[in-house]
């Protein structure tokens, strides 16, 4: 089943990106060998804010040199400045069935989601790439920058739509992304995480990832409280599997068990991983949560 | 305890068939709806702790079923309604109430009436009526209506000079009762002395009782009419008729009373009011003969009377009448042409006188003018006719009717028509015709030595038959009792009996049946038909002991406790509990 891409007006909502301009992400420090950009980086080197000293060795850039302290001391030191560098922004959003399934499907929030942080990272000057998965993983954008590449990046979001073969695989498109040997940076998945591999096959994928991890989970509060009742043959929308279940009290509180452990679990493994994970509810508004999270105007992964 | 609606075995056999059901459907899968889900993740892993019904799956919700069967039980058992107590008396009870000549003996009808009131008082309205089985059958009370309804129409009513009419009442019953198909117990009570035959009892069905309510005591004495009847008089005089009357008595069935002449005491016999002299009478074996007496259709009535009033019980069966037949001597005119073969034969019939004018019936061949417009029986030529026998009759009339009738009456079926046939060599065929006048044209080639037909035995006969036909001679009744068809001298022409609004009575292809003694009207006849009652088990008392004697007793009306309310509480509660434990979850 291919469902259609969410239509640009209702991704492009003026007011809803103003709303993100005073948002940012911050990374404790972005790894060496980027652009330059706003970001503290681990190097040391061209910026303009002063870092600390070192002997000189041959090689080094004479330019560095303090002579006020040679001048004191007759000893070669040089400068060093902390570099500002970019923070890739790698993002994955979930584009299997799942995602487009219901009327009000989770895909909107989601690509409303990386719409928001690819605005709030372009207009950081930093780079940003779109890797959306369902089965595969896709590249879309490898790398955009600046702040007058939001349109760009959002004409993008707008045509995805589920692929013909549109499960869900997290830990193939994972693997994939790790063979890639991109920059270190910040990879952002946006999924319902519905994997029927389950998170057991995410964990052995994230062994492979560098980057830092900022997993947004999109749920409603059906998922946890599903209106179902009386014997139901449940249709699986990615799969075509069925389960043939009589719902009884019983068994939904087995359901509500099962599916808070789902949650725990995947708290679990961010937080293994030193990650992020950002818990947007698809039936609530955006921005208001979004608000919530960045509540000191920077989000901090 | 009883169920009102149905048996024992009924609702001990619906309760099995509900559980065997109920547990079959128990392990009946079910037929799932489908429902598409985002993920079926998390549902996989409940399923194996709540795995669906299948097909002859192992027994799984006893509590389920323990408690659908009790519903389901509960509500049977409401639908059978059961009721603590004896179940009430469900019988209708049809009391009769016998009208016939007997019950004018002595008190037995107001015996019969004062029990059957009794009995009317202790049974509901709705479940009994009362039926008068006299001359007719009509009802008296029907369920639902006011006692003193009865009393009211019981004073008008008298036994009738009628035979008993139970025997036809049980009939209708019995047909009744299989055309409904009903199976409900259904009581008739005979309140009088009506027999009914063992063949009869046999055809009641099953469900239906009859006994008898009144035990009368025999008859103290009695003698009356039992036979009354004309024939064609034993001289030979055709004008003429012999009258056979038998009077009986009780104790001895075939001893006759002293019977003589008006002059004596015990019987007289008068015609027209005129007494016939004793000296015509003569005792012929069990009854006695009244000879010579002019068939002029006089009305003779015999009397039975007894020197003593206690001597006879009954007064109904002291008198009887008997229309006399009319029979004229016929005035046949013979041409000149036929008198050689047709003369002697005439000459020999008592009921016919030659003539030159003026004749009722004419005897010509083909062409002649002998006798004029009169009714003519014909002789023609077979050249001239295709049919050995064609009738005539005027236009107004039916032809089909006319020709029934003809055919009875002149007694063509007897003829032997195959010998006809051979000797002629010609299909003998009868046809009939409408036209000015009646008229019967006979084949004159039948007269002819070559043929048989004028020796045979029948031919006097063929030729008296068709000039009494052409004649138009009145039928007339041996005998006319209540209770017996009506028997007419002449096969094919049945009178046609009026009723009192003087309409033509049908009696649908059978024989016409007078109910009770009185004048019948015969339509086109000024004098009406008398009838008789002439019933000798009447008369003699004669006793009828098939019937079962009743113990008359009030109904039990008591009505038994019902459960239904009950049962239906709880299901209800227990439908309340079921859905209790599906909430907590103890129940699919």
């Amino acid at each position: 089943m291919s469902a259609a891409p969410i239509p640009f007006d209702k991704l492009f909502d003026p007011g809803f990106l103003a709303s993100l301009s005073h948002l940012s992400i911050t990374v404790q420090r972005v790894s060496a060998g980027g652009r330059f950009g706003d970001r503290l980086s681990k190097d040391l080197g061209a910026g303009i804010e002063f870092r600390d000293y070192r002997g000189y060795s041959p090689g080094d850039d004479p330019r560095a040199i303090d002579w006020n302290i040679y001048r004191r001391l007759g000893k070669v030191f040089l400068r060093l400045y902390e570099e500002q560098q970019d923070l890739p922004l790698y993002l994955m959003p979930d584009v299997s069935t799942s995602m487009f399934h219901e009327p009000e499907p989770r895909a909107l929030t989601a690509l409303r989601t990386a719409l928001a942080l690819a605005t709030i990272s372009l207009s950081h000057h930093d780079s940003t790439a779109l890797f959306p998965f369902a089965e595969k993983m896709e590249m879309r954008v490898k790398s955009m920058s600046g702040k007058a590449s939001t349109m760009a990046f959002a004409e993008h979001l707008a045509r995805l739509s589920p692929p013909a073969e549109a499960g869900t695989n997290l830990s193939a498109a994972l693997r994939r992304l790790a063979d890639m040997n991109l920059r270190r940076g910040l990879l952002v998945v946006i999924s319902d995480f519905f994997d029927p591999a389950g998170l057991d096959a995410v964990r052995d994928a994230l062994r492979s990832i560098r980057h830092r991890m900022l997993f947004v989970q999109l749920v409603r509060p059906s998922d946890g409280q599903p209106d179902l009742d009386g014997d139901l043959r449940l249709v699986d929308c990615e799969t075509g599997e069925a389960a043939e279940i009589t719902i009884t009290p019983h068994v939904l509180e087995r359901y509500r068990e099962a599916y808070a452990q789902f949650n725990s679990d995947l708290a679990a493994l961010v937080k293994y991983h030193h990650g992020g994970l950002l818990r947007l509810d698809v039936e609530e508004d955006l921005v208001t949560q979004l608000n919530t999270l960045f509540a000191a105007g920077s989000f901090v992964v | 305890m009883t169920f009102a609606n149905l048996s024992a075995l009924g609702v001990a056999a619906g309760l099995a068939g509900l559980a065997a059901a109920l547990f079959v459907l128990q392990q009946l899968r079910t037929r799932y709806r489908d429902q598409t889900v985002v993920t079926t993740l998390f549902w996989k892993q409940v399923v194996h702790e709540a795995p669906v019904r299948k097909l002859r799956d192992r027994f799984r919700h006893p509590l389920a079923y323990a408690l659908v069967l009790a519903i389901c039980s509960l509500l049977w058992l409401a639908v059978a309604e059961p009721q603590l107590g004896r179940r009430p008396d469900q019988t209708f009870h049809i009391l009769v109430l016998d009208g016939s000549a007997g019950m004018a003996a002595g008190d037995r009808f107001a015996t019969a009436v004062d029990a059957l009131e009794r009995q009317v008082a202790r049974l509901p309205s709705d479940r009994r009526q009362v039926i008068w089985s006299g001359a007719d059958i009509r009802p008296l009370l029907s369920p639902g209506e006011h006692a003193l309804l009865l009393r009211a129409r019981l004073a008008r009513l008298a036994p009738q000079a009628a035979p008993a009419s139970l025997e036809r009442l049980l009939r209708q019953l019995s047909a009744t009762s299989a055309d409904g198909g009903s199976n409900a117990p259904t009581s008739v009570l005979v309140f009088g002395d009506a027999p009914v035959r063992t063949q009869v009892l046999d055809q009641v069905p099953a469900s239906m009782t009859v006994k008898r309510a009144t035990a009368s005591a025999p008859l103290a004495g009695n003698s009356g009419i039992t036979a009354l009847g004309v024939s064609d008089a034993a001289s030979g005089a055709w004008d003429k008729v012999d009258v056979f009357v038998q009077v009986q008595g009780t104790g001895d069935r075939r001893a006759a009373p002293v019977v003589t002449a008006a002059n004596t005491p015990s019987v007289q016999i008068e015609v027209n009011g005129q007494a016939v002299p004793g000296n015509a009478i003569a005792r012929v074996g069990q009854g006695y003969v009244v000879a010579d007496v002019p068939a002029a259709g006089g009305l003779l009535t015999v009397r039975v009377v007894e020197d003593r009033s206690d001597a006879d019980s009954l007064p109904l069966d002291n008198v009887a009448s008997v229309r006399l037949p009319t029979k004229p001597i016929l005035n046949v005119q013979l041409s000149a042409s036929l008198q050689a073969v047709l003369r002697p034969l005439l000459a020999a019939d008592a009921g016919v006188t030659l003539v030159t004018g003026q004749a009722d019936v004419v005897i010509r061949r083909k062409g002649e003018s002998v006798g004029g417009t009169a009714p003519a029986l014909e002789f023609v030529p077979a050249a001239a006719q295709s049919q050995a026998f064609l009738l005539t009759h005027p236009d107004s009339l039916d032809s089909s009717a006319v020709f029934t009738n003809a055919v009875a009456d002149i007694g063509l079926q007897q003829i032997d028509a195959m010998s006809l046939a051979r000797s002629s060599g010609r299909p003998i065929e009868v046809s009939i015709a409408s036209g000015n006048e009646w008229r019967f044209s006979v084949w004159e080639e039948l007269l002819a030595e070559e043929f048989d037909f004028t020796r045979s035995r029948a031919f006097p006969l063929f030729v008296a038959n068709a000039v009494r036909w052409l004649a138009d001679t009145e039928s007339w009744h041996p005998y006319v009792a209540a209770g017996r068809p009506l028997i007419a001298s002449s096969a094919g022409r049945g009178p046609e009996i009026l009723n009192a609004g003087g309409r033509v009575l049908d009696p649908v292809g059978v024989r016409f049946v007078p109910v009770a003694a009185g004048d019948l009207k015969v339509n086109g006849r000024a004098a009406p038909l008398s009838v008789s009652l002439l019933d000798a088990d009447v008369t003699t008392g004669a006793r009828d002991e098939s019937l079962e004697m009743a113990t008359l007793a009030p109904v039990d009306l008591t009505p038994a406790t019902g459960l239904v309310t009950a049962l239906l509480i709880l299901a209800l509660l227990l439908l309340a509990a079921e859905w209790y434990f599906f909430q907590m979850g103890r129940m699919p």
